[in-house]
C-alpha cells in the first residue's frame, strides 16, 4: 500500500487510528504489529514470512549477544547475525544481478550457465534489513540494550510510516517511545499537518514533474533541451517524492505520538558533496556512516585510508539502492567527490555561493541522470543530449507528452526549493507538535503559531492535494523499487 | 474567544480529513456494486488474496469509487482548460475548439515502417492463398489534414513522410493501396473529415474514404458482384469526442464552452436476393470483408455502410475497437471467419499513428494495440 492511494487515506488510515487510539495503551504495539502487518501484506502476503523471520533473527541475535556480553561468542553472534541478514539482501536482491554480470563478463548468459531465478524482489527489503543490522550492531556495541519485548521490537521493525521506504531508524532511538510517548490532540493534529505537507509535496508537485523526466529518459536521442529539462525534472521529482514521503512518515508517526528525525534538509540548496550528504536522505547517510564508515576505520586510518572509505561506503551505498551498474556509478561519483572534496578541503571552506552552489547542483545533476537510466547507455545517451550532440530544440514528440501543467510545476518546484528555508520548521516534528500555526520571525524562519489561517491553509491545501490525487491514474513512489 | 480559535485550529483539519473519510465509505457502503470497477472482489480464494490482487482491486475500486472522484477530474480538467488551454497527457489542444491525440506527434522510424510491412505483405501472401485479395487503405492521421489548427510549435510533417513511406513501401511490394491522404485533401473544402474534439472522422471522412475505396478497386481491375443497395438515414446522434474525456468530465465540459459533436448516422442495406442469399438464406458468402480499428468499428462513423454503398455490394464488418489494426488481422487470420464468409477483397484500413506502436500485433492485457478510448482518469499512455 501506498501513503498516496485513496484507499490508505480513505480506508486503512483511519481505521487503523481508530484500533490504535481504542487499544489500551499497553497494548498499543499490538495494534501497530497487526495494522503493520496488514499494510505490508497489501502488496502480497507471502513475503510477509520473510519479514517476521528477519525481525526474529535480529531478535534473537539480540538477545544471544546480550547474554554473551562481553564474550567472544557474543562478537560471533554478531558477525553471524549480521551476515544472515546480508544473506537475505544478497539473495533477493543482488543474486540476479552477480549471475548476469558473471555470466556476462565469460560471455555467455545466465540461461546457458543453467542459472536464470527470476526471484521478486520483496518489497522494503532494503530497509528492514537495515533496522535489523543497526539493532544488532547497537546491542553489540551498547547502544542499546536488548530488548526483552517481542512484539516491541517487531512493531518497530514493522511500524508501517517507515517499513517500506524509510527513513531508516534505529531501535534505540525509538526504544523509549515504545514505553511512553504522548498523545494528544494538538500532536495528532501536528502529525496531520506534516503528513498534508508531504503528501502535496508527492501529489502535486512530484507527480506533475514526472512526465517531463519519463519522456525524456525514454527518448533514443533527446535534444538539448529535452536533457537538461528530463534531467531536471528528474531531480525535482526524485526530491519531492521521496522528501514527500519522508514528511508523510513523520506526520504519520507523530500522529501515534512517535517523533522520527528529519530526513531532508534543504539538500539542493548545499555548497558541497559532502553538505549535500549532510542534508540528503540524513537517516540513510548516518546510517551509512556508523555501520560502514566507522567501522571501515572511518578517518582514523590515514588520509589515504579516508579516501578509500568514503568511495567503498559511497559505492555500497549506491548498491544498496539497486543491483545495477547505473546505481554502482552513482555511488561511486558520489564516493570520488567526497573524497576531492577531502583532499582539496572544499568541504570546509567552499568557494563562495554564487559558485559552489551551482558547481555542487551540477555534480548532483550529472549523478542524477545515471540513476535515472534504465542502463549506463542510456544514461550517457542522456548525457549526449546535455551536451547538445542530438541538436537544441525539443522534437514534437517531446512536446506533446509534456504539458504546460508540467512545465509550471518545474517552475513552481524550483521556486519552493529556492523559499523552503523559510518554510523546513513546518515538518519538523520537534516543533510542529508545539503548535499549529505559523509566522515568519525576524530572521525569516516560518515558525508554528497557533492561528485559524494556517489549519484552514493547510485543509485546502489537502482538498486540492486528494482532488489532484484522484484526477491522476497512478501516483507510485520512486523510493518502493529500493 | 482565543479559546475557541484555538480548539478550531486544532480540529478543523481533522474533521475535514476524517469527516470526509466517514462520508465516503459509507456512500460506497450503499452504493450499487455492480457499478463499481472492483467488482472482481467476490473471489476470494487463497490465491487472489495472497497474491496481492485482492487489494489491488480494492485500490481500484477505491480510486474509481469514492464520491469526489468525477468533481475532482471535471473541476481540475477544467481548470486546466481555462487557465493553460491544455489537457491531460495525450492530448494536445488546438484553436477554435480543435483537439489532436497525442498519438499521432512521434517520428515513425524507417525500421517501423518496414517491419510493419513486411508482416502486412506476409498477411497479404496468406490471403491471397485463400483466394482473397487485399486492399490495404492507410488513413493520415488528423494532425496531418488539419495541421492548420495545431499550435505552431506542434506543426511537423513527420505524419504526412510516415504516410508517403508507408504507401510508398507498400506498393514496391505490388499491394494496392488507397491513397485516402489525397481523397482528404481534394474534399477538405466540402466539409469537416474529421470531428473537432475526437481522435476519428466524420461521416463525410468515412465516405470519402470509402469512395477512393471503390476507385481504387475499380481502377485494379478487381472485379466484385454487385448488389442493390439501399440507402437510409437515422437520428443524429450526440456524442462527447474522446478528446473531451482528456481535458474535462462531461459532466463538466459545458462550463468551459465544450459540446458535444452531432453525427449524422447513414445505414446501407444490401437487397437480399441481389447479394445472392438462396431461398433459404444459408448463403454465407460476402465480397467484401472490412477489417480495421474504430474508424470501422463504431457504427457512429457508417464506414462500413459507405462502403456497401460505394461498391455496390455486401460487406462484412471484422473490425475490432481499442485493438489497433494489426490485432484484429491477426484474429481474423487464426478465426473461422475468412472461411465461413469466403470474400473476394479483405479491406484493411489502417490508420498510420499505429505505426511503431509495441503492440500493433499482439494484446498486451485488456488495452491491446492501444486506441483512444480512455475514460476519464484512465491512462491516457
Amino acid at each position: 500500500m501506498v501513503f498516496s492511494s485513496e484507499t490508505f487515506l480513505f480506508l486503512f488510515l483511519p481505521l487503523f487510528l481508530s484500533a490504535y487510539y481504542l487499544t489500551p495503551e499497553r497494548l498499543r504495539s499490538w495494534t501497530i504489529l497487526i495494522g503493520s502487518y496488514i499494510f505490508y501484506c497489501w502488496w502480497r502476503a507471502d513475503f510477509l514470512l520473510l519479514f517476521i523471520a528477519v525481525t526474529a533473527w535480529a531478535y534473537g541475535c539480540g538477545l544471544l549477544i546480550d547474554r554473551w556480553e562481553g564474550q567472544a561468542r557474543a562478537k560471533t553472534t554478531l558477525v553471524i547475525g549480521v551476515i544472515g541478514c546480508l544473506i537475505v539482501l544478497g539473495i533477493f536482491k543482488y543474486l540476479n544481478f552477480f549471475m548476469d554480470s558473471f555470466a556476462a563478463l565469460i560471455g555467455t548468459t545466465p540461461e546457458e550457465l543453467g542459472y536464470h531465478w527470476q526471484l521478486i524482489l520483496p518489497i522494503g527489503v532494503s530497509f528492514y534489513v537495515f533496522h535489523a543490522i543497526g539493532y544488532i550492531v547497537d546491542v553489540y556495541r551498547k547502544d542499546t540494550p536488548a530488548t526483552r519485548s517481542f512484539v516491541d521490537f517487531a512493531a518497530f521493525m514493522a511500524l508501517f510510516p517507515h517499513m517500506i521506504a524509510g527513513p531508516v531508524l534505529r531501535f534505540r532511538d525509538l526504544t523509549d517511545q515504545f514505553i511512553k510517548r504522548e498523545h494528544s490532540l494538538p500532536i495528532f493534529t501536528s502529525g496531520l499537518y506534516i503528513f498534508t505537507i508531504g503528501l502535496a509535496k508527492k501529489v502535486l508537485i512530484a507527480d506533475t514533474v514526472a512526465p517531463i523526466a519519463d519522456q525524456a529518459f525514454s527518448m533514443a536521442n533527446p535534444t538539448a533541451v529535452e536533457s537538461w529539462l528530463g534531467a531536471i525534472a528528474y531531480m525535482l521529482q526524485l526530491y519531492f517524492d521521496f522528501s514527500g514521503y519522508s514528511d508523510m512518515a513523520i506526520g504519520l508517526a507523530l500522529m501515534m505520538g512517535f517523533r522520527f528525525k528529519q530526513n531532508f534538509n534543504t539538500p539542493y540548496l548545499s555548497l558541497s558533496i559532502t553538505e549535500f550528504w549532510q542534508r540528503w536522505h540524513i537517516s540513510l547517510s548516518t546510517w551509512l556512516r556508523d555501520y560502514l564508515y566507522i567501522p571501515l576505520g572511518g578517518n582514523r586510518k590515514g588520509s589515504a585510508r579516508t579516501y578509500v572509505n568514503l568511495f567503498l561506503v559511497m559505492l555500497l551505498g549506491g548498491l544498496w539502492h539497486g543491483a545495477a551498474w547505473t546505481y554502482v556509478i552513482w555511488g561511486a561519483w558520489h564516493g570520488g567527490w567526497l573524497a576531492v572534496e577531502r583532499y582539496t578541503g572544499w568541504a570546509k571552506k567552499a568557494p563562495p555561493r554564487l559558485i559552489s552552489l551551482p558547481f555542487t547542483l551540477l555534480l548532483v545533476l550529472i549523478g542524477w541522470v545515471m540513476f535515472r537510466a534504465a542502463s549506463v547507455e542510456g544514461a550517457f545517451t542522456v548525457y549526449g543530449g546535455m551536451l547538445g550532440l542530438n541538436g537544441i530544440a525539443p522534437g514534437i514528440e517531446f512536446l506533446a507528452n509534456v504539458t504546460r501543467e508540467n512545465i509550471l510545476f518545474l517552475v513552481l518546484a524550483i521556486l519552493a526549493v529556492c523559499g523552503e528555508p523559510y518554510f523546513k520548521k513546518l515538518t519538523d516534528a520537534e516543533i510542529s507538535a508545539e503548535a499549529h500555526g505559523f509566522e515568519v520571525t525576524g530572521n525569516g524562519i516560518a515558525v508554528a503559531r497557533p492561528s485559524l489561517a494556517y489549519p484552514i491553509a493547510m485543509s485546502l491545501l489537502l482538498v486540492v492535494t486528494v482532488a489532484r490525487l484522484s484526477e491522476q491514474s497512478v501516483s507510485p513512489f520512486l523510493y518502493f523499487q529500493f | 474567544m482565543a479559546n475557541l480559535r484555538q480548539h478550531t485550529a486544532t480540529l478543523l483539519l481533522p474533521t475535514v480529513f476524517f469527516g470526509y473519510a466517514i462520508y465516503a465509505n459509507s456512500t460506497m457502503l450503499f452504493a450499487p456494486p455492480a457499478d463499481a470497477k472492483g467488482g472482481k472482489i467476490n473471489d476470494l480464494s487463497l490465491s487472489y488474496v495472497i497474491d496481492g490482487e485482492a487489494t489491488r482491486d480494492l485500490d481500484a475500486l477505491y480510486k474509481s469509487e469514492l464520491p469526489h472522484r468525477d468533481p475532482a477530474v471535471g473541476v481540475i480538467g477544467n481548470a486546466r482548460y481555462a487557465l493553460l488551454n491544455s489537457g491531460r497527457k495525450g492530448v494536445i489542444v488546438g484553436d477554435e475548439g480543435w483537439f489532436f491525440t497525442g498519438e499521432e506527434f512521434k517520428r515513425v522510424k524507417p525500421a517501423d515502417i518496414d517491419s510493419a510491412v513486411a508482416k502486412i505483405d506476409e498477411v497479404r501472401a496468406k490471403l491471397a492463398e485463400a483466394g482473397v485479395q487485399l486492399v490495404m487503405v492507410p488513413l493520415p492521421a488528423k494532425s496531418d489534414v488539419y495541421a492548420e489548427h495545431l499550435p505552431e510549435v506542434m506543426r511537423s510533417d513527420a505524419m504526412q513522410v510516415a504516410y508517403s513511406d508507408f504507401s510508398t513501401a507498400l506498393k514496391a511490394k505490388g499491394m494496392t493501396v488507397v491513397d485516402t491522404r489525397e481523397a482528404m485533401l481534394a474534399a477538405k473544402p466540402f466539409g469537416e473529415l474529421f470531428l473537432k474534439s475526437d481522435t476519428h472522422w466524420t461521416p463525410t471522412g468515412a465516405k470519402i474514404t470509402a469512395e477512393a475505396v471503390q476507385s481504387t478497386i475499380q481502377k485494379s481491375g478487381i472485379s466484385l458482384p454487385s448488389a442493390t443497395v439501399t440507402e437510409s438515414w437515422e437520428a443524429p446522434v450526440d456524442i462527447w469526442g474522446d478528446l473531451t474525456t482528456y481535458i474535462t468530465s462531461p459532466a463538466y465540459a459545458p462550463r468551459v464552452g465544450l459540446k458535444q459533436e452531432n453525427i449524422p448516422i447513414y445505414r446501407t442495406a444490401v437487397n437480399a436476393d441481389a447479394a445472392g442469399a438462396d431461398l433459404f438464406g444459408t448463403e454465407t458468402k460476402v465480397p467484401v470483408m472490412l477489417v480495421g480499428t474504430s474508424y470501422s468499428a463504431n457504427e457512429n462513423w457508417s464506414f462500413v455502410d459507405f462502403l456497401r454503398q460505394s461498391l455496390t455490394a455486401d460487406v462484412v464488418n471484422v473490425a475490432k475497437e481499442g485493438l489497433g489494426p494489426g490485432v484484429p488481422m491477426m484474429d481474423l487470420l487464426a478465426g473461422t471467419a475468412l472461411e465461413d464468409t469466403q470474400p473476394d477483397v479483405v479491406v484493411w484500413e489502417f490508420p498510420i499513428r499505429y505505426l511503431g506502436t509495441s503492440t500493433l500485433w499482439e494484446r498486451k492485457g485488456q488495452s491491446g494495440g492501444g486506441g483512444h478510448h480512455g475514460g476519464v482518469g484512465d491512462s491516457n499512455v
